[in-house]
């Protein structure tokens, strides 16, 4: 009984129309380029989504208390910075939480600014974006930083039992953590409530300014945690590191079916979504389709998506 | 006796159904050139939806409109403006950061050239400060429309409408942000449109006014015509009977005096910034059903958001079970043990988005020591509250929206009842709501007072409905307490609280 109310459940749910997406998704790759399924490229698939997966997995909070994060680019890049000096100088613990510190900053910061000011998210995010990668290039003075120890690697770039990469497990077990916060726990409940209603859930006793600070806190954290799996892959950072990475990180959330009027959003479809941006940009990449091709098509994605989201919506209205 | 041609509006026979429910009946209404012709009745009676439909802004389910003599089909507000019939919105709205002359023009504005490319400032200003002289209107064309208080942008709106040859000007509760002072103007300007024979719907909920400025006042109730009549001719008495029509028996439900129990909630000259509330001052006791009445907008709910912290207080003090508190937001008040069912059930009650269980327990969640949810109780707790509130539906985790208005009702209700609250604010809980579901409403507010003492502060239009539940009623009226009535004591009638609270 249980089981078929589940399954009932999951069929009406958007999850599985994603699913579908991704199966055929998967099946058309295979058919195009049958190196597609190979072990190799599906473990160097897990492995190349982990970074923006890891950050689809904070940008989610935001998304659904109905904010959004445009600086996640920035904060991974200047987590990058930092923890790559502390890296070198003071050790892989030390480096790992000054650059969680980074994304815990930003996001206070974003969150504060958004809530107790009023700003618009995407403005004051965008601001945050613009500034902190004004900080990396002071820093770093535009010039590569290297020397990281050669033994960190393991975090970006291992694999256990020489097949299953590190940070692709990273990602799964945050993705499961995030997953009972988001489903079975209070704060959980009220950032659903705030994003789908923020007037009822305030009067519902809710601290609803509480609520998308802390989803911006976790947004910026879950940045830093991606900043330290890249920096810890290449054993270096460059100024411009991670540009862009917060369109590609919404999108994955968006094409997950994280809805931008907030209330909405899943972290398996979070999931799938990182996954189908990441195969579009695996076949392009199989099919030696230039990368300057792959940036306009990630835009046409994002766009879609939300276009379909915005169109199911207003049809319902 | 002023003849039929002198008519310059007649609608006839206006008959508009929302979703099958008739809120208007064959209701008819004439206006005659150079006349004020104010529409009165009791909160929901129909005014608005009239003079929506004559607006443009609602289509009507059947009747007529004559216009000068000739049938008009109004279909949206801007035939209603080609026609000369312009609404004053009680909101007023205007573009704040432009000034005077580029509002009055806004949709209109003047050009020199043929193509409609290049705008002729010079001549708007011109022409718009003429316009506000010929008015008597003290105010500078070339103001910004934001910095000038509520009174004078109303006048802007009505130099709008008059340079437009509006001939029917609709005014609905035009004082309503307007001081004494303020109101004595915008009568001196009616009195003055009236000589340019402009004719003028006048909507007010305060009999004062009709007496001031109108010449034939008609009355509606339950959507229905009771009389028209000149203004001169009645007296308040006559016009509140007109408004309440057949005094019923209401089924008192309020068993014994709660004098002797002890205080919940005593509030001292409660004051909103601005004053739009002044100075109220009440109070509600253990187990006690306290009634605020008035007409809409009289700051019922502003009073009640206060006491609930989601109205910023300038003034005043709150004790709450005899001690001296501070409320400065919901949060804080839920944990006090307050909640409220707001009057808005869609914008402020309940999340549509998210599921019966997920809007149930909300506010509950609050109370629960560990931050990890345990489905199980939780899930037994609000199956418990769907059969104690007998909620209609499939199960409990169905959205929200697929429950009809009583049955979400219900659940808005079922969130503040899981807090076990010590005070419950209920702010017209009965709003678009069935019957069946209205006197289930009515049992449980009943019971709640009785049997676990809740205190009770119950917000409603409906008369009948505080007259049968209520210990006490308070009469607010434009931001302030004016009356205090016990009901065990005084033979409360619908037509003495209707007297408090429009005159």
């Amino acid at each position: 009984m249980k089981t078929t109310n589940k399954a009932k459940k999951l069929l009406k749910s958007n999850n599985l129309t994603m699913l579908i997406v991704l199966l055929a998704m998967v099946l058309v790759s295979e058919i195009i380029n049958p190196v597609f399924l190979s072990m190799s490229n599906v473990m160097n698939l897990l492995a190349q989504n982990s970074i923006i997966g890891v950050m689809a997995l904070g940008m989610i909070f935001a998304l659904v208390t109905g904010s959004f994060d445009m600086s996640v680019s920035s904060t991974g890049a200047l987590t990058a910075v930092l923890s790559t000096y502390l890296f070198i100088r003071s050790g892989l613990a030390a480096g790992i939480l000054v650059g969680l510190s980074v994304g815990l900053a930003v996001g206070l910061i974003n969150g504060l600014l958004v809530t107790k000011i009023g700003i618009n998210p995407f403005v004051t995010t965008l601001g945050t974006q613009t500034s902190v990668r004004g900080i990396v290039y002071i820093i770093t003075n535009a010039k590569p930083v290297t020397g990281i120890p050669k033994a960190f690697n393991v975090i970006g770039m291992g694999k256990i039992g020489g097949v299953f990469p590190v940070p692709a497990l990273i990602w799964i077990v945050l993705a499961l953590l995030m997953a009972f916060v988001l489903r079975k726990t209070r704060f959980g409940q009220y950032v659903f409530a705030t994003g789908g209603n923020k007037r009822a859930a305030w009067l519902s006793g809710v601290n609803t300014d509480f609520i998308k600070i802390m989803a911006l806190i976790i947004s910026g954290v879950f940045a830093s945690i991606g900043g330290l799996i890249y920096t810890l892959r290449i054993l270096m950072c460059t100024a411009d590191g991670m540009t862009g990475y917060e369109l590609k990180v919404m999108s994955a959330c968006i094409v997950g079916g994280t809805s931008l009027d907030g209330g909405k959003g899943t972290i398996l479809g979070c999931i799938i979504g990182t996954m189908i941006m990441g195969i579009i940009l695996n076949i392009l990449q199989l099919a030696g389709v230039s990368s300057f091709w792959q940036d306009a098509i990630t835009g046409v994605i994002l766009i879609v998506a939300v276009g379909f989201d915005s169109f199911t919506s207003k049809q319902r209205s | 006796m002023l003849t039929v041609s002198n008519n310059i509006l007649e609608m006839s026979d206006i008959v508009k159904e929302f979703s099958g429910i008739r809120v208007l009946d064959h209701v008819d209404f004439e206006l005659r050139t150079g006349e004020v012709h104010a529409l009165i009745g009791a909160n929901g009676a129909g005014k608005s939806t009239l003079m929506k439909i004559l607006n443009g802004i609602y289509s009507m389910t059947e009747g007529s409109v004559l216009y000068d003599g000739k049938p008009v089909d109004i279909k949206t507000p801007r035939d209603a403006y080609r026609c000369g019939i312009t609404m004053i919105h009680q909101e007023l709205d205007l573009v704040g950061c432009r000034d005077v002359a580029e509002n009055i023009y806004l949709g209109r504005e003047l050009y020199k050239d043929r193509a409609k490319m290049i705008l002729d400032r010079k001549s708007m200003y011109e022409r718009a400060q003429e316009l506000l002289d010929e008015l008597g209107f003290e105010i500078c064309a070339t103001d910004k429309v934001e910095k000038l208080p509520p009174a004078q942008q109303q006048l802007i709106l009505i130099a709008r409408t008059v340079s437009c040859n509006s001939r029917v000007i609709v005014m609905d509760e035009p004082t309503s942000s307007l001081s004494s002072h303020e109101t004595q103007q915008l009568f001196r300007v009616i009195r003055s449109l009236k000589e340019k024979n402009i004719s003028i719907i006048y909507i007010s909920h305060y009999l004062e006014e009709i007496f001031q400025v109108s010449d034939r006042v008609t009355v509606l109730r339950d959507g229905k015509n009771v009389t028209t009549a000149v203004t001169a001719e009645c007296t308040k008495q006559q016009l509140v009977q007109w408004m309440i029509g057949r005094e019923t028996e209401v089924q008192k439900n309020i068993g014994q005096s709660k004098s002797e129990k002890p205080m919940v909630l005593e509030c001292d000259g409660l004051t909103t910034r601005r004053d739009f509330v002044k100075d109220v001052s009440f109070c509600v006791r253990r187990g006690e059903i306290v009634g605020f009445a008035g007409v809409v907008g009289a700051g019922r709910s502003e009073i009640a958001k206060m006491v609930f912290g989601a109205e910023k207080m300038a003034a005043g003090n709150i004790a709450f079970e005899g001690k001296p508190v501070k409320i400065g937001s919901p949060t804080k008040a839920v944990r006090k043990g307050i909640s409220m069912v707001p009057e808005d059930r869609k914008v402020e009650g309940l999340v549509l988005k998210l599921s019966i269980s997920v809007n149930m327990w909300l506010s509950y969640l609050g109370k629960c020591r560990s931050g990890v949810l345990k489905y199980k109780d939780l899930g037994k707790k609000v199956q418990d509250m769907i059969g104690y509130l007998s909620v209609k539906c499939a199960n409990r985790g169905q959205p929200i929206s697929d429950l009809s208005g009583g049955n979400q009702q219900k659940v808005a209700i079922g969130k503040c009842l899981l807090n076990e609250p010590k005070l419950l604010i209920l702010d017209q809980p009965t709003r678009g709501v069935d019957v069946g579901a209205k006197s289930e409403i009515y049992m449980l507010v009943t019971e709640l007072a009785a049997k676990q003492g809740t205190a009770i502060l119950y917000i409603s239009d409906e008369l009948e409905e505080l007259i049968a539940l209520c210990d006490r009623i308070y009469v607010i009226k434009q931001g302030k307490c004016v009356k205090e009535l016990d009901n065990h004591t005084q033979g409360l009638t619908k037509a003495t609280l209707l007297q408090y609270m429009v005159d």
